[in-house]
């Protein structure tokens, strides 16, 4: 009896699995920005059809908002760059998807490709792929490392929102035309960060922090624009008590 | 006697190799510092350099008056004064007041270039651009002997900066020489910047929202604080405390925070407007899709009365997604692109984890759309034959001349790479190109 118990569940999951590979894609709307199966499903669909040449990465960037917008002007449906249900089911008509190999060829971190008519043998390139962050406009992933360095050994100790304070007065004094306008001229500049002085933004930052200057960079500002920040117990320079304050968090008081 | 002839030989060796390594070290230290030394000395004698070339150059496109030549001594001069701004980066003048300083050079060069970029052949420098000049002439020549004065001084009483530096960190600089000098050119300077340049309308304005001043309303207490939070946020908020911002904030705020939830908000004294809220807690699975996220975070922007805003951009990130939305002017089919929110969702529950709504409040309330004077097809036969253009929106951006235009947006693609490429609708001037 137990034993016919298992072997239903068994069957059950073996079916399960197997409807999963047939109908595909999770139901979810997929648009730009999102990450994940359902993304690269639709890149390697839309590449075995000849629409995208990208990598296939799982990351919804421009190329696959592109490719996908073509894919709905020609098969006449309305273009708004969603695969939708019905993009989606047009495109599972249109196209086959080896989840296995594409699958397999990202976890073993090679290049290749997955276009219809061609051998898939002939696909695969012995070459690590290249992985591509998805950075925000006019940082590249150097800046946002030295940022995150600079976080990281000013304010490690400090509370979350402190943290985002901390590279959000990196950001105003990029901003400011008092000080230099990029973000190594400005994390360098003489006497300007104590980290800096004293090594310690050679620290290897953990991910809180470079969260912390991602949070910055789209906007977050729990300095409320402040310039300056300092320890009121630690500080030893008297010209930056007589700076505007703003707040303090954590142990920093922000000013201007 | 041999054996106390080796331990005096042994000794001996040990006091030798001790001394000889601590030479050594000290060396060492002192070839870090002299190389740290020269590195200031060099940023200082090079810009106080420049700032004679600065002084000349500028005397230079006084003594001209055709458009042809004018236009590579006006670049020449926004290129010192960057260049000028880099060398001050180098030093060590962290706390030194000398800010009005750089404030004047960028004044400079912003004059300069946007005088140098105009075709000064049909369009001429005005007599009050051309004042504006005479004035920078004279001004500069200002800066010039005091920053020459310091240089003196530097060399004479061979100061160094490596010492200078010390004492800053320190903030004991009172009574030195060097310090004050920088101090006097600072505050000579002070003058010159708003004696020459009048802060236009767009500045004033822009001046004017950084302090929120703008917003209507009463101010709030901190009981009805604690009481928007918990509604804007949807969370419970029992052992939150209130704080008021300090007496330096351009706009008074008050502070709502929950420790234990790691919880932390602003709102605006006056009209109690939400300006940021922050909650961090670890998110360990996804269980909603992007698209989802961006319903939640329309639904809680819809539920806290923010009705004009429209979803720009979408990203997901490890179990979470990032939304910026961007004031939509629904009558004249206008994105604002200045004026927007940002917001962190959590892809377990779609709890809204992040709100930032300063940028929103700053520009609420000023908008002035102008008519377009030009068509998207006339605005699109301006750009290269090789751009492949994918979507148009008429946007309001502000320009780097800090004023607000109206543009056509086109994003498209060119060489296989993305670009939005930003067309002024009155004029056709291309604003901006970015790449994507």
């Amino acid at each position: 009896m137990k034993k016919q118990y298992i072997a239903t569940i068994l069957i059950c999951l073996l079916f399960l699995s197997n409807s999963s590979a047939a109908n595909a894609f999770s139901g979810q709307v997929i648009q730009k920005g999102a990450y994940g199966d359902d993304v690269i499903e639709l890149q390697a669909r839309l590449q075995y059809i000849g629409y995208y040449t990208g990598q296939i990465d799982g990351d919804f960037g421009w190329g696959t908002y592109w490719a996908l917008r073509n894919f709905q002007q020609d098969y006449g449906m309305d273009i708004d760059g969603l695969a939708g249900p019905e993009t989606r089911q047009k495109l599972i008509n249109a196209s086959e998807y080896n989840r296995d190999f594409v699958k397999g060829n990202i976890n073993k971190g090679v290049k290749f490709t997955h276009y219809g008519g061609t051998p898939l043998k002939n696909q695969v390139k012995d070459e690590p792929s290249t992985q591509k962050m998805t950075l925000p406009k006019g940082y590249s992933e150097k800046d946002i490392q030295l940022m995150a360095n600079a976080v990281y050994g000013e304010a490690r100790g400090e509370p979350y929102e402190g943290q985002v304070a901390v590279a959000a007065v990196i950001l105003n004094r990029i901003e400011d035309e008092a000080f230099p306008n990029t973000a190594s001229g400005v994390i360098f500049e003489p006497l300007a960060f104590t980290a800096v002085a004293d090594g310690q933004i050679w620290l290897t930052p953990n991910e809180q922090a470079k969260r912390a200057v991602m949070d910055a960079i789209n906007g977050w500002d729990p300095s409320e624009n402040a310039l300056y920040y300092f320890n009121p117990v630690t500080a030893t320079s008297k010209w930056i008590w007589s700076r505007p304050q703003i707040k303090q968090i954590g142990e920093h008081i922000f000013c201007l | 006697m041999k054996k106390k002839k080796i331990i005096l030989i042994t000794l001996f060796l040990c006091a030798f190799i001790a001394t000889a390594a601590a030479a050594f070290q000290k060396g060492q230290v002192q070839a870090l510092e002299t190389h740290m030394e020269n590195q200031y000395q060099r940023a200082f004698h090079e810009m106080t350099f420049q700032m004679d070339l600065l002084h000349d150059e500028i005397g230079s496109t006084l003594a001209m008056n055709g458009g042809r030549t004018l236009t590579p001594a006006l670049t020449e001069v926004w290129r010192l004064t960057s260049m000028i701004h880099s060398d001050i980066g180098q030093l060590p003048l962290g706390i030194l007041p000398f800010s009005e300083m750089e404030k004047f050079l960028m004044k400079i060069g912003e004059f300069s270039y946007r005088t140098s970029v105009r075709d000064l052949s049909s369009e001429p420098l005005t007599g009050e651009e051309y004042d504006k000049l005479k004035q920078l002439y004279s001004q500069s020549a200002d800066i010039q002997t005091e920053l020459r004065n310091i240089q003196e001084r530097i060399l004479n009483e061979e100061l160094s900066w490596l010492d200078l530096e010390e004492l800053m960190a320190t903030g004991d600089a009172q009574a030195q020489p060097v310090v004050d000098g920088f101090a006097k050119v600072d505050g000579t300077v002070k003058g010159y910047a708003s004696e020459t340049f009048a802060p236009t309308e767009q500045e004033t304005a822009s001046m004017r929202r950084k302090q929120l001043q703008h917003l209507s309303g009463s101010e709030i207490t901190e009981q009805e604080a604690l009481k928007i939070a918990e509604s804007f946020s949807e969370t419970a908020l029992d052992q939150a405390e209130v704080s008021k911002s300090m007496k330096g904030s351009p706009y008074p705020f008050l502070t709502v925070r929950e420790p234990e939830e790691n919880f932390s908000m602003d709102l605006s004294l006056k009209g109690g407007y939400p300006l940021y809220l922050i909650k961090d807690r670890e998110i360990n699975n996804t269980s909603l899709s992007l698209n989802e996220a961006a319903t939640e975070a329309e639904a809680f922007l819809k539920k806290n009365k923010l009705n004009d805003l429209k979803l720009d951009q979408a990203q997901q990130t490890d179990h979470s997604a990032s939304f910026t939305f961007v004031k939509y002017l629904e009558d004249e089919n206008v994105w604002v692109l200045d004026d927007s929110v940002y917001l962190k969702v959590a892809l377990d529950n779609g709890e809204v984890l992040g709100f930032t709504g300063f940028d929103y409040w700053a520009g609420y309330g000023e908008i002035d759309i102008p008519e377009p004077s030009l068509s998207e097809d006339e605005a699109l036969s301006l750009l290269h034959s090789d751009y492949k253009n994918g979507e148009t929106r008429m946007t309001l951006i502000r320009n780097e001349f800090d004023e607000h235009v109206l543009c056509f947006e086109f994003t498209g693609v060119s060489n296989d790479e993305t670009y939005r490429i930003y067309i002024n609708a009155e004029t056709g001037q291309e604003e901006k190109v970015e790449k994507l």
